[in-house]
């Protein structure tokens, strides 16, 4: 019987820029994310015994037994090997899994690596985007859900952005202000997708989608690949490296998908839940919080976010951007790296990608956007319409 | 006029990944012409999508029933990549009491829908095998 002895700590990072398509195969960008983080973590990869990987392209084609082809091709052998996809809350799934891994002495040395790229949103595969998305969109309740043609996430989460408005009487001006600061986060970021500065006039002149959600308040179809090393204490401190702990885990999932049918749809349930749990496992409050890097797909949902996590009041979110309290000199730096609107949003590797930023700026290593001090981090990921929600405080080790 | 490939998918996934309260829920909807949940004789809730269990209870004590009367309008918004309808495709979250909210079709324009607004459920053809449901103002 295994027995928990060690807290798995987060001991390197790879990632490559964001893009549009992938600038390279998925098993390649996996290869260089993997080295990277290992080269970051000073460990050898003979030393990895286990690998945790989110599926090659979320929404395309299923790749049977993508993680032991991956393990052969990397020529790691592993005791721990799997692969975990649950929408966007994927990667940080699988890195919940590497570290309840190690915890529990199944394995000494996880690398998570996810990677995502959407070939089947082209334009010329649309019968293949339909197959593949809404296929599984209207799967269990095919009768249901399946003859409306209902196959993206946009209307909800509009229709989640007009109670927003409706129920705290907040402008259209005033939700694209978290476009805005999410932008000129990025614009100094190495690994950013859009980097243009922007105005609340720009977000707004901008196409209409689905209203009231204008193109720059959703995010960008995106590609990358980014991985993490999960190691035991021993491991970390064999390296001498600086090492990032988990002092705070909460997850929570509704039992909706998209529209609750009891509930709101503008305060959202797992982000609550889940956030109390990983405060209370730290001991920490939202004020405590440093830097941040949460899972606002699109403009309103970026407000609503700041408001469940408890940096601030329901409804006032826009007023707390205003006021400068979540960027750089203010209570907390939220999104530094630009966001999920600014930074780009590979989902499935989306959350490794927070990851990666906190540990960057827990470790002050993140040159041109290092926030002050950083010691308390936070990361967030959701799935559905926040119908799920993981809450991670990160702190440095020792 | 070409099949609507999501026809041919909304059929496989009803074989593969389908269940049988959802087909009994197709069928009434087509041959009743009547919107459906499940109601729980056990603790009185309505399950929408149906189910032939209570996800409330988990009790299996559950019969159909006829919904929507008195719903309001939450929230609409339009889709201009929709798969089945032409755009702009209006589409919308109804509170039907009893239920609570549902994503539906609407009919009617968007610069005439108002949150809070009474609306009813009609049934849609979409073809000799499939019907959907949507809302209009009442």
């Amino acid at each position: 019987m295994t027995t928990s002895t060690t807290s798995p700590l987060l001991a390197g990072i790879g990632t490559i820029p964001v893009t549009r398509d992938l600038q390279m195969p998925i098993p390649d960008a996996c290869v260089h994310v993997c080295r990277e983080a290992l080269d970051n973590a000073g460990i050898p990869a003979s030393d990895v015994d286990g690998l945790f990987f989110t599926p090659p392209a979320m929404s395309g084609e299923p790749w049977m037994m993508f993680a032991a082809q991956m393990g052969e091709h990397l020529g790691i052998t592993t005791k721990s090997l799997s692969l975990v996809e649950n929408g966007g809350i994927t990667a940080l799934l699988a890195l919940r899994s590497a570290m309840d891994a190690v915890a529990l002495g199944r394995c000494k040395v996880a690398v998570v690596l996810a990677s995502d790229a959407r070939p089947l949103l082209d334009t010329n595969h649309f019968e293949a985007f339909v197959r593949g998305v809404a296929f599984s969109a209207m799967s269990l309740y095919g009768p249901v859900h399946g003859a409306m043609g209902l196959g993206a996430p946009i209307p909800i989460y509009a229709m989640s952005h007009q109670r927003y408005m409706h129920e705290f009487g907040v402008s259209p001006e005033e939700v694209a202000l978290s476009s805005v600061q999410l932008r000129s986060h990025a614009v100094d970021h190495p690994l950013a997708q859009f980097r243009d500065p922007i105005t609340v006039d720009d977000v707004l002149g901008s196409k209409m989608l689905s209203p009231p959600i204008h193109l720059m308040q959703a995010a960008g179809i995106s590609a990358g690949a980014c991985a993490v090393v999960v190691a035991s204490e021993d491991v970390v401190k064999a390296t001498g490296k600086p090492a990032i702990a988990c002092s705070g885990y909460g997850e929570h999932h509704h039992p909706s998908h998209f529209i609750p049918r009891q509930g709101s749809i503008t305060t959202f349930e797992s982000v609550r839940e889940s956030s109390a749990q990983a405060f209370q496992e730290a001991g920490r409050s939202p004020a405590d919080v440093d830097v941040a890097e949460v899972y606002g797909v699109f403009g309103a949902t970026e407000l609503m976010l700041y408001e469940d996590l408890g940096f601030c009041d329901k409804g006032k979110a826009s007023k707390f951007i205003q006021d400068g309290r979540s960027t750089f000199g203010g209570d907390v730096v939220i999104n530094p790296s630009g966001g999920r609107m600014s930074f780009g949003h590979p989902a499935g590797a989306t959350p490794l990608y927070e990851v990666a930023e906190v540990t960057r700026q827990l470790r002050g290593d993140a040159p041109g956007r290092q926030v002050d001090n950083a010691s308390v981090g936070l990361v967030h990921a959701e799935h559905g319409m926040m119908n799920g929600s993981i809450v991670m405080v990160l702190e440095p080790w020792n | 006029m070409p099949a609507n490939p999501l026809d041919t998918f909304t059929n496989q996934a009803v074989k593969v990944f389908g269940n049988e309260a959802s087909r009994e829920y197709q069928r009434r909807l087509k041959d009743d012409r009547t919107l459906c949940g499940t109601h729980c004789g056990s603790c009185g809730r309505t399950a929408f999508p149906p189910r032939d269990f209570c996800p409330d209870c988990f009790s299996g004590d559950c019969s159909w029933v006829a919904i929507g009367d008195g719903a309001t309008l939450y929230a609409f918004t339009t889709q201009h990549r929709g798969l089945r309808f032409t755009a702009p495709d209006v589409i919308g979250v109804v509170n039907v009491p009893d239920v609570g909210l549902i994503v539906t079709p609407l009919s009617g324009r968007l610069d005439e829908l108002e949150i809070g607004q009474a609306m009813k459920p009609e049934v849609v053809d979409i073809n000799e095998k499939l019907s959907t449901h949507r809302f209009i103002p009442a």
